[in-house]
């Protein structure tokens, strides 16, 4: 994950170059107290030149691992390895859910999304997940629309 | 007689039929999360937060922190039974209850487990309402200075614990107090990093930042691992068999005293936490063992002490959360995320503006931790059955509820999209050992904290000298410096020896 602290280091300090720019056209000082814009100011100052020491320890060590042509920690043997395509699956299935509940209605949503998350992502078995997603909409349906009444959205499905 | 008459008060609202149903599904749904390793306390509550606004806000408030404290009761069964800690504050009953289940005495340790975090919570819960009265009196009297100097010395005690470096707590500390100031200004009514976008004129919602930075992420970790059988030591059947001998109470009795004792003064401090009283306790039993060489074999003490520590601790936490507005961790955190979005700021007015949500939630700590151990005790078999439940169809469970309570939020997608967002920015995070919590704390504390800088800075006529003039103040400033530069001072006092020593002739 060395590249990762790198990622991180510039996103961090991308941050607080942005919060300290933006904040000067807030103003700092107004009518004798502080501003809208101090308290941001303030936070990027302490922010950027500890992002700069994060990313340049990071750098670091991203050099030696190079020059020591080392293995970097988390790949090491007998590391538990990341399952990255399950995280991504995960995440299409969330965002799919979020985008298709004002298109196709809550429940028929759900429906794919749990199915495509058990089937897809999960290997679950296409028969278990059209049974497990039929029975999570089913209780979903009883405990948030019936039980909690919580208003959720309709669409051209259902 | 003021303090009976206002646990009368608390009685009469946590009793009451609906409260009680509250509480009850509180505890019930916290020791089942505390059993499942994985998803812990601050992710159940954050994923429950939107479901419990429709709630009365004391209902809302009895059963989130039902499920702060029923998970540290779930966390052991998982700890004696399979070793996997169900919660963090629980690893260290790993060591001494697993072993005592290996030998045939799972029983008893999951009984002095049951009865011991029992005590400790009831004697926290006194301790609570003792001293919650007279720390909120004194900081009744605190101004915008004392208030800014005691938040930000809050936020450093908590770094000082986090699980992570405590400079890249400090960053994701300043991370999270940036995000608390988008939005409208709260003083000017500017806008703030909102760009003409109507979605973020109220800034981020505390209910979506924990979902998505707990919630999502959680869920996440558990994706990205393959799933696995726990190798799992039958629970006991009946009740009889939970309940510990009577040498089992003698040699337990010292160690839950002291343990509560202890539980409940770390609780107390901002950051000091359930994990932190669970380690103390074993250290201190086996300092105090007059056989020490049994800890880590299935020492009965080994367990009663920490099991103690860490409820006792879990409910003292409760105190600088309702009687000075800080939370002491994520979890409570989120809790007074709760109160916030019910529009209840949490403080030393909390007592008398809202005296009977005070006093309900701490009568509800009785009830609950009496519910628990009368539920737990026979239940434990329901409970280890949900270790069997596939990690597959508990992550489509987890995706449900995060969608959906976060869509009910405000009927709008774009919560929901910005909850995905924060869960893959708090994945990522974790990743690379940025701890989350610290971020939301500070998120939770940021409009707090700016509104006390900026008024402290008016009536100091924009002299941050204001801060050290004030006695409290100077004092929490003082103690801030103090902590933040110690590890700079221990390394200097090292030296220091060393080359002295070195000097020193042979």
């Amino acid at each position: 994950m060395r590249w990762g602290e790198v990622v991180g280091g510039i996103m961090l300090l991308l941050l607080a170059v942005f919060a300290l720019v933006q904040s000067v056209f807030l103003q700092l000082w107004a009518y004798g107290g502080p501003g809208p814009g101090l308290f941001p100011f303030v936070l990027g100052v302490l922010l950027a030149p500890m992002s700069l020491v994060y990313l340049g320890s990071a750098l670091r060590r991203v050099l030696r691992d190079q020059r020591e042509k080392a293995v970097p920690t988390g790949a090491a043997e007998g590391a538990e390895p990341v399952l990255w395509g399950k995280v991504a699956g995960y995440v299409v299935c969330m965002t799919g859910f979020a985008l298709g509940l004002n298109i196709f209605g809550t429940w028929p949503t759900m429906g794919a999304a749990v199915f495509l998350l058990l089937a897809v992502v999960e290997r679950t078995g296409w028969v278990r997940s059209l049974v497990f997603a039929l029975l999570f909409v089913f209780c979903s349906y009883l405990l948030f629309a019936r039980f909690l009444a919580v208003p959720l959205p309709s669409g051209t499905i259902w | 007689m003021d303090f009976l008459s206002n646990m009368g008060m608390g009685f009469a609202v946590s009793l009451s039929l609906a409260n009680l149903g509250w509480c009850l599904a509180g505890v019930v749904i916290g020791t089942a999360i505390g059993v499942l390793p994985g998803l812990g306390p601050t992710a159940t509550i954050s994923l429950l937060l939107p479901f419990t606004m429709g709630l009365d806000m004391t209902s809302s408030v009895i059963m989130l922190s039902g499920i702060y404290y029923g998970a540290m009761y779930g966390g052991s069964i998982t700890s004696i039974l399979v070793k996997i800690p169900g919660e963090a504050a629980s690893v260290i009953t790993c060591i001494d209850g697993y072993e005592m289940a290996r030998r045939g005495r799972a029983g008893a340790a999951l009984g002095i487990s049951a009865f011991g975090s029992f005590i400790a919570g009831i004697v926290a819960t006194l301790g609570i309402a003792m001293v919650g009265p007279y720390l909120a009196s004194v900081a009744i009297a605190f101004g915008p200075a004392e208030k800014t100097a005691m938040l930000v010395l809050g936020l450093v005690l908590v770094v000082q614990v986090s699980s992570t470096l405590h400079f890249k707590s400090l960053m994701m500390i300043l991370v999270g107090l940036l995000l608390s100031s988008v939005g409208l200004d709260q003083l000017s009514g500017a806008q703030r990093f909102t760009y003409n976008i109507a979605y973020l004129y109220d800034g981020f919602a505390i209910a979506i930042m924990a979902m998505g930075l707990f919630g999502i992420a959680e869920l996440l970790v558990m994706a990205e691992k393959a799933g696995g059988a726990h190798q799992l030591i039958a629970p006991p059947k009946g009740i009889v068999a939970l309940l510990p001998s009577r040498t089992d109470w003698r040699a337990s009795a010292g160690p839950i005293a002291r343990g509560s004792v202890v539980g409940f003064f770390l609780g107390l401090f901002p950051g000091g936490g359930a994990m932190i009283a669970s380690f103390a306790s074993y250290v201190m039993e086996k300092r105090l063992s007059k056989h020490p060489e049994t800890f880590g074999t299935g020492a009965i003490e080994g367990v009663a002490g920490p099991e103690s520590a860490n409820n006792a601790a879990a409910q003292a936490a409760f105190i600088p959360l309702l009687c000075l507005g800080i939370p002491a961790n994520a979890v409570l955190a989120v809790i007074m995320g709760a109160l916030l979005i019910h529009g209840v700021t949490p403080g030393p007015q909390l007592m008398s503006s809202h005296p009977q949500l005070f006093w309900g939630v701490i009568a509800s700590m009785f009830v609950g931790n009496l519910m628990l151990v009368i539920l737990n005790v026979p239940l434990i078999s329901m409970f280890v059955a949900l270790l069997r439940v596939p990690p597959a169809l508990m992550s489509a469970l987890i995706m449900i509820f995060c969608v959906i309570g976060a869509f009910s939020l405000n009927n709008d997608t774009n919560d929901v999209m910005l909850m995905v967002g924060l869960g893959v920015v708090s994945y990522g995070l974790r990743k690379i050992d940025l701890d989350p919590a610290p971020l939301l704390l500070a998120f939770v504390l940021g409009n707090l904290l700016e509104r006390s800088v900026r008024q402290a800075l008016l009536l100091g006529y924009g002299s941050p000298m204001i801060f050290l003039e004030k006695p409290i103040s100077a004092g929490f400033v003082a103690a801030t410096v103090l902590i933040l530069l110690w590890p700079v001072l221990r390394g200097l006092a090292r030296r220091l020896r060393a080359s002295l020593s070195s000097q020193r002739p042979t």
